[in-house]
C-alpha cells in the first residue's frame, strides 16, 4: 500500500487532513480516501462529470491517486495534488465522451441527483443561479474561479493545482470575479424588473 | 484582489455544500472500489474511521450499519471501532490490534448475531462495535444491501431526469421490499423531493417532519418547508 509523510501533507484546507501526530506517521491510501472523498467527488461534479458518469470517474480518481502516490515526495499540499489528478482524469474522460467535451459545465446540469434535505429545503434556487452564472465564464475562468470561491484554495495552492503561474492565477480570478459580480448585478436588476425568473 | 459583491457572495455561499456525495453515493462507490482494489486498500476491513470519517450529519447510525454490512460483506467479518470525534488519522493497524483476550482469533469461523449499535451517543469519543456474521449470512446481508443501492439509485435517476412520479413508485417498491432497510432515511430524503417536485407540498412537509424525528441533527427548517424555493 501506498504511504507518504503525513508531515508533508499537512498543508491542507479546512475539513481536509489536520490532526497532529508523530512525524514519522504514514499516511496511507484508507486515509485519503476517507479524507478526500468528498473532495474529489465534489471536483469532479464540478468539472462537469454527469451523474451517469461519476462513479466511474470517482473510482479511476482514486486508482491513480493510489498508483501515484509512492511518487509523491514532498508535497506541499495535497490537496493540490489531488486536484491535479482530478482535473486530468476528468480531461482524459471528456475526451473520450465528445458530447461533454465540447461544453464541460453543462448549465442545465443540475446537482440533483440525490441532494441532501437541506439542499432541497434552503437552496434550489440559488444553487441554480450559481450554476447557471459559473457557465457564462469561460473555463479557465470557472476552474479558478471554483477552486478560490467554492473550495477556498489559496492562489498558491490554486497554481499548483492548475500548473500555472501564480500570476495568472490572480489575473483569472480576478477577472472572473468581476465577471461573476457583473453578473449577479444584471440577474438582481432584472429580478428587480419584473424580467428573468 | 477584487473581493466579491455581498450579493455575489450570497449566491456563492448557496453553492458550497453542492455537489457533496450523499451517503448512497459513498456506498456505491466504495464498494465498486472495494471490489477493484480490495476493501483492506480503503480501510474497511480493519479502519474503524472508514464508517466514522464518511458519515455526514444524520446518518450515523445508518452508515455504521451500513459500513457494518459491506465490511462483512468483503472480508466476512471482524472488529469495528467507531468514532464520532476522532480524526479518520490512525493507521489501520491501531484498529486491528484492539482485539478481546478473550476471543479467538477465528472470526471468519465463529457464526454468532450480528451486533450492531441502533443509536450512537454524541458524546461518546470512541465506541467498540462487534460484528460477527457467518459467510453465508453475511453474503444476504450485502445482497440486500445492494438491491436497496440500487432501488435508490434507480429513484434518483428518475428524479434527476424530471420523474418524480416513476421515482415515487421505485420508493414504494424500496419500502416494500425494506420496510426496516438501512437506507430508509435516504428513501426519505428522496421521497420528500419527489413530493416537492410534484407539487405535493402537504405531504412532502408529513414525510419531513417524520425524517426529522428520526434523523441526528436534521435541519428543523426542512420540516418546516421541505419544499421551499421551489
Amino acid at each position: 500500500m501506498s504511504g507518504l509523510s503525513l508531515a508533508a501533507a499537512r498543508s491542507t484546507g479546512p475539513g481536509e487532513v489536520s490532526s497532529p501526530g508523530p512525524t514519522s506517521e504514514v499516511l496511507q491510501f484508507s486515509v485519503i480516501y476517507q479524507t478526500y472523498f468528498d473532495f474529489v467527488w465534489r471536483c469532479t461534479r464540478r468539472l462537469g462529470v454527469g451523474p451517469q458518469a461519476i462513479d466511474d470517474v470517482v473510482q479511476e480518481i482514486f486508482i491513480v491517486i493510489d498508483a501515484r502516490l509512492s511518487t509523491l515526495n514532498s508535497p506541499t499540499a495535497l490537496r493540490s495534488w489531488i486536484y491535479g489528478i482530478i482535473r486530468r482524469t476528468v480531461l482524459a474522460h471528456t475526451r473520450v465522451d465528445r458530447a461533454r467535451a465540447e461544453s464541460p459545465l453543462d448549465a442545465t446540469d443540475e446537482p440533483s441527483l440525490m441532494p441532501t434535505p437541506l439542499d432541497v429545503a434552503e437552496h434550489t434556487d440559488q444553487v441554480k443561479l450559481l450554476w447557471r452564472l459559473l457557465a457564462e465564464l469561460d473555463g479557465p475562468k470557472r476552474e479558478a474561479f471554483v477552486l478560490a470561491e467554492l473550495e477556498e484554495m489559496t492562489m498558491p495552492d490554486i497554481a499548483q493545482a492548475l500548473e500555472i503561474p501564480l500570476g495568472t492565477v490572480y489575473s483569472r480570478v480576478r477577472a472572473a470575479r468581476q465577471s461573476f459580480d457583473a453578473a449577479v448585478a444584471r440577474h438582481t436588476a432584472r429580478s428587480r424588473g419584473g424580467g428573468d425568473r | 484582489m477584487t473581493n466579491l459583491s455581498h450579493e455575489a457572495r450570497v449566491v456563492v455561499e448557496a453553492g458550497k455544500d453542492v455537489f457533496q456525495p450523499t451517503n448512497v453515493d459513498r456506498l456505491r462507490v466504495t464498494q465498486a472500489l472495494a471490489e477493484r482494489m480490495g476493501a483492506a486498500s480503503l480501510g474497511i476491513a480493519a479502519n474503524a474511521h472508514a464508517a466514522s470519517s464518511l458519515v455526514s450529519g444524520h446518518s450515523l447510525t445508518t452508515l455504521l450499519k451500513i459500513f457494518g454490512a459491506v465490511g462483512l460483506a468483503a472480508v466476512g467479518g471482524g472488529y469495528y471501532q467507531a468514532s464520532r470525534k476522532e480524526p479518520a488519522l490512525l493507521p489501520p493497524q491501531v484498529a486491528v490490534a484492539v482485539q478481546p483476550s478473550s476471543a479467538a482469533p477465528e472470526p471468519l469461523r465463529a457464526p454468532s448475531p450480528v451486533t450492531i449499535p441502533e443509536a450512537v451517543e454524541p458524546t461518546a469519543s470512541v465506541q467498540s462495535v462487534r460484528l460477527e456474521q457467518s459467510p453465508r449470512s453475511s453474503r444476504s446481508r450485502g445482497d440486500s444491501l445492494r438491491e436497496e443501492v440500487a432501488i435508490l439509485t434507480q429513484a434518483g435517476k428518475e428524479l434527476h431526469n424530471g420523474k418524480p412520479a416513476a421515482a415515487l413508485k421505485t420508493l414504494d417498491e424500496h419500502q416494500r421490499k425494506f420496510p426496516s432497510g438501512m437506507l430508509t432515511q435516504e428513501r426519505s430524503a428522496t421521497r420528500i423531493q419527489a413530493l416537492c417536485a410534484l407539487g405535493r407540498t402537504s405531504e412532502a412537509a408529513a414525510e419531513s417532519a417524520k425524517l426529522a424525528r428520526t434523523s441526528l441533527g436534521s435541519p428543523q427548517s426542512l420540516s418546516e418547508r421541505p419544499c421551499a424555493s421551489r
